[in-house]
């Protein structure tokens, strides 16, 4: 969906699809709103229509409602905020002018009380949000950005209040009302940000939606809300458990990832508890359902514990970082400036220690993060990498090395060209060959799926032309092992084969049949049956890309297969920077090491199985071929053909650090310009009144322009993806 | 010029007053808006800005500015 055509063609399908009564486009969330009869047209006969006409529609997250409320609630704020700011301000012109005739007139008296009157809403209503914060930052006993400006807020109602109510001014009601209504220009910016990436929408898509459940009358597919206590379901290798349950047939492993945040593989059979949100491999299980899944149970493992980076790994947002000292600083100038004017007997006590307390308000410091990491977040959304949240764009230009996985991250999961042949230099016979193929089967590993995919097409095999297998067994990092017809069939690295081939000396076996491609051996009753050279093409562009990074970063290669296609990678790795045959959890283990020598690491792989690695990175990365499945462990999610742009929005990133450095310069100067009035007690209302509405106008301009002017200048505007 | 209309002003002590009057009353009415804006905030009218545009574009659109609005009156909206 993306066009006014198809906003007219789908809010017309009521009058082509009986039961659907009412169809709304919402055109920018891609959403399309439904009133339909169920009775007379099942949800998932409309999907299929929907797909046929060319709007395959993919689940969305209820959470939209939420963002909907929040986004509302920060709006109405806003308007409050606006409001009583202009009118103040407008209100206050007069006194700008210092007419004397107007100092004289009732009009004085009245217009201050009326800008009390303003201002009051917006102390309550459109400031909450920070009294919220910065009260559970100070219990919390820390100090975050929030709390001076509540300092500022009450220090500027508390003195205008005075003002007014004993007739010497018209107070600084403007610089009040101004000042929350310009954060939540920042706030409103932040969330307009998140709320435009499809993050919450993808990672929910992930779960299944039905699944098959073993009836009396046979098996039906059923939504997995309607799983009931006691229902028996049937799943398949790949899938994941919709419920918590026992399995009660098949055998195989469970790849806990998305629960835990490790690849975390776990032998299973009749009997084990397996939990919801685990992914199967292995052939077709049945289990019991012994709990009803909530579908809020398993959007939550995104938010998960497991899933948050440990506290010190979090490089934290630098505004926070700054507003440990910069509360303490304005409080001990303001407290300076009185003792000051107290010593000297000015007079100007009072004026210039609250002075100095509004007009040290980090205003312009507040909106320097969320319009510049947040621009950066939609301009590298724009060219295909969604991240989590706005201070990944910190992390990322921190990075001085990145680690790569090898199979479906450098190379394409699909196109793959293998070649198999026998042992000996015989061809491998078609019976060893549909045992390869019925093995693979119920594997999931790309190499198998590869197998599979050509023998298949080789011979026109169907999946019933395929032998039943049993005792499937799946060794990670090394193969697969199943019996077929009482033999034991094994396919895998030479070494794993070679083990269960009688009367081989395992150390002697020659790992590759051929220099190019990966070379997977099979097995067959304790007989080597030949094996298969599988050649995964690298994804465009990769090539270069890693060249071209290898010239800024130190590049890393951690692999799962073996180490035959190690030639080909040497000429954009170090040779000592390639390890192959890594498990899981030596890849964690490697990255650890390098963080523990200094290093920030940025981990690009493509999913489940580097789970445990992308979260101990620095940055993980998630290569994704369809934006609507991917790794929770993730910081950062990349479209497949995104990945030869990674050097420019690393650049980009590191662009959008230095534009946070400049503007905290440029609001140190505005707050210096201010202070050298505050302190001397000359801040009168107007000279207040324009200072913060000039500082916060150039931080947001030069955040967004900025943005915009390295975007281009990296190369980054020119979009790699469509999203 | 200004100080002799507010010469002028103070003696037509009514006229002042009225000043008074029409400030709170242009207060009050622009508040009305402000309340009027809050409630099509709340109705949803502002959740989405792009499509309302391209529907008033096409033949035979009902004119809508959010999916609650066309919602059959039964049903109840969560």
């Amino acid at each position: 969906m993306h066009c006014a055509a198809c906003v007219g063609f789908l809010e017309h399908l009521a009058e082509r699809i009986d039961g659907l009564h009412e169809t709304t486009v919402d055109l920018p969330r891609k959403q399309l709103h439904v009133v339909l009869d169920l009775s007379a047209l099942k949800l998932s006969e409309l999907a299929t229509k929907l797909a046929d006409l060319g709007y395959a529609p993919a689940v969305v997250s209820k959470e939209g409602t939420a963002q909907r409320q929040n986004m509302r609630s920060i709006v109405g704020r806003l308007a409050v905020a606006g409001f009583s700011f202009g009118n103040i301000m407008l209100l206050a012109l007069a006194d700008y002018a210092q007419s004397e005739s107007f100092a004289s007139s009732e009009f004085k008296a009245m217009f201050g009380w009326i800008g009390m009157a303003l201002a009051i809403p917006v102390m309550i209503y459109s400031g909450s949000g920070y009294w919220h914060s910065a009260w559970s930052a100070i219990k919390d006993k820390r100090l975050n950005i929030d709390v001076p400006v509540v300092i500022g807020m009450i220090t500027l109602f508390v003195r205008s209040a005075t003002e007014v109510i004993s007739g010497a001014g018209l107070g600084y009601f403007d610089s009040l009302a101004g000042l929350v209504f310009f954060l939540l220009i920042g706030k409103w910016y932040q969330n307009h940000t998140y709320n435009s990436l499809s993050h919450e929408r993808a990672y929910e898509s992930w779960f299944p939606i039905s699944v098959v459940r073993l009836s009396k009358q046979g098996p039906e597919t059923v939504r997995i809300r309607e799983l009931r206590k006691g229902d028996r379901i049937r799943i398949h290798n790949g899938e994941i458990a919709p419920a918590d349950g026992r399995i009660e047939a098949g055998a195989g492993v469970m790849d806990r990832s998305f629960i835990t945040g490790e690849s975390d593989l776990v032998p299973a059979g009749a009997g084990t508890e397996i939990e919801a949100g685990s992914c199967w491999k292995g052939a077709v299980m049945e289990m019991k359902v012994e709990a009803p899944v909530e579908s809020s149970k398993l959007t939550q493992l995104w938010n998960a514990e497991a899933f948050q980076k440990p506290a010190s790994k979090e490089l934290t947002d630098p505004i926070n970082q700054l507003s440990g000292i910069f509360t303490p600083t304005i409080l001990s100038i303001a407290v300076l400036a009185a003792v000051v004017h107290l010593w000297l007997g000015s007079g100007l006590v009072w004026d210039a220690f609250t002075a100095t307390l509004i007009v040290a308000c980090p205003c312009a410091l507040a909106l320097s993060v969320p319009f510049t990491y947040g621009s950066a977040m939609r301009g590298l959304g724009r060219a295909g990498a969604f991240l989590k949240n706005a201070m990944v764009v910190d992390k990322l230009a921190q990075i001085d090395a990145i680690v790569f996985d090898k199979t479906g991250t450098l190379t394409h999961s699909g196109h793959q060209r293998v070649e198999h042949f026998g042992p000996a230099s015989q061809p491998m016979t078609k019976s060893a060959q549909r045992m390869a193929a019925s093995l693979a089967h119920s594997s999931s590993h790309p190499l198998s799926r590869g197998i599979l995919s050509h023998l298949m097409a080789l011979h026109n095999w169907q999946d019933q032309d395929l032998l039943p297998i049993e005792g499937f067994q799946e060794f990670a990092g090394k193969g697969i092992e199943a019996r077929i017809g009482g033999q034991t069939v094994r396919l895998g690295h030479a070494k794993f084969v070679a083990s269960s081939v009688d009367g081989t000396n395992v150390n002697e076996v020659n790992e590759d049949l051929n220099t190019a491609g990966t070379s997977v051996h099979l097995a067959i009753a304790g007989c080597w049956a030949g094996g298969f050279s599988v050649q995964k093409p690298m994804r465009d562009g990769v090539a270069d890309e890693l060249r071209r990074l290898g010239e800024r970063y130190e590049l890393f290669l951690l692999s799962g297969d073996g180490n035959g296609e190690a030639a080909r990678y040497a000429s954009m790795f170090d040779r000592r920077a390639m390890w192959f045959s890594q498990s899981p959890a030596d890849k964690m283990a490697h990255i650890a090491a390098m963080q523990a020598r200094g290093m920030r690491v940025a981990m690009v792989g493509d999913g489940l199985n580097d789970a445990g690695a992308l979260k101990q990175a620095d940055v993980g990365v998630a290569l994704v071929e369809d934006l609507y499945a991917f790794s929770p462990a993730s910081d950062l999610i990349l479209h497949a053909s995104s990945l030869p742009a990674l050097s420019p929005m690393l650049a980009y990133a590191l662009q959008a650090r230095k534009t946070i450095r400049m503007l905290f310069v440029v609001s140190l100067l505005y707050n210096i310009i201010g202070l050298f009035f505050a302190v001397q007690g000359l801040l009168t209302p107007v000279v207040a009144a324009i200072l913060m509405p000039i500082s916060s106008i150039t931080v947001v301009l030069v955040a967004l322009l900025r943005n915009e002017w390295t975007s281009w200048r990296v190369g980054l505007s020119k979009p790699f993806a469509k999203i | 010029m200004g100080a002799s209309l507010w010469q002028i002003l103070d003696h037509k002590f009514e006229a002042v007053q009225v000043i008074f009057l029409l400030i709170l009353i242009g207060v009050l009415v622009a508040g009305g808006f402000l309340g009027a804006f809050l409630w099509a905030l709340n109705a949803g009218q502002f959740d989405d800005t792009t499509t309302p545009p391209i529907r008033l574009s096409q033949e035979d659109s009902a004119i809508v500015s959010s999916p609650e609005e066309r919602l059959p009156k039964e049903i109840e909206r969560k």
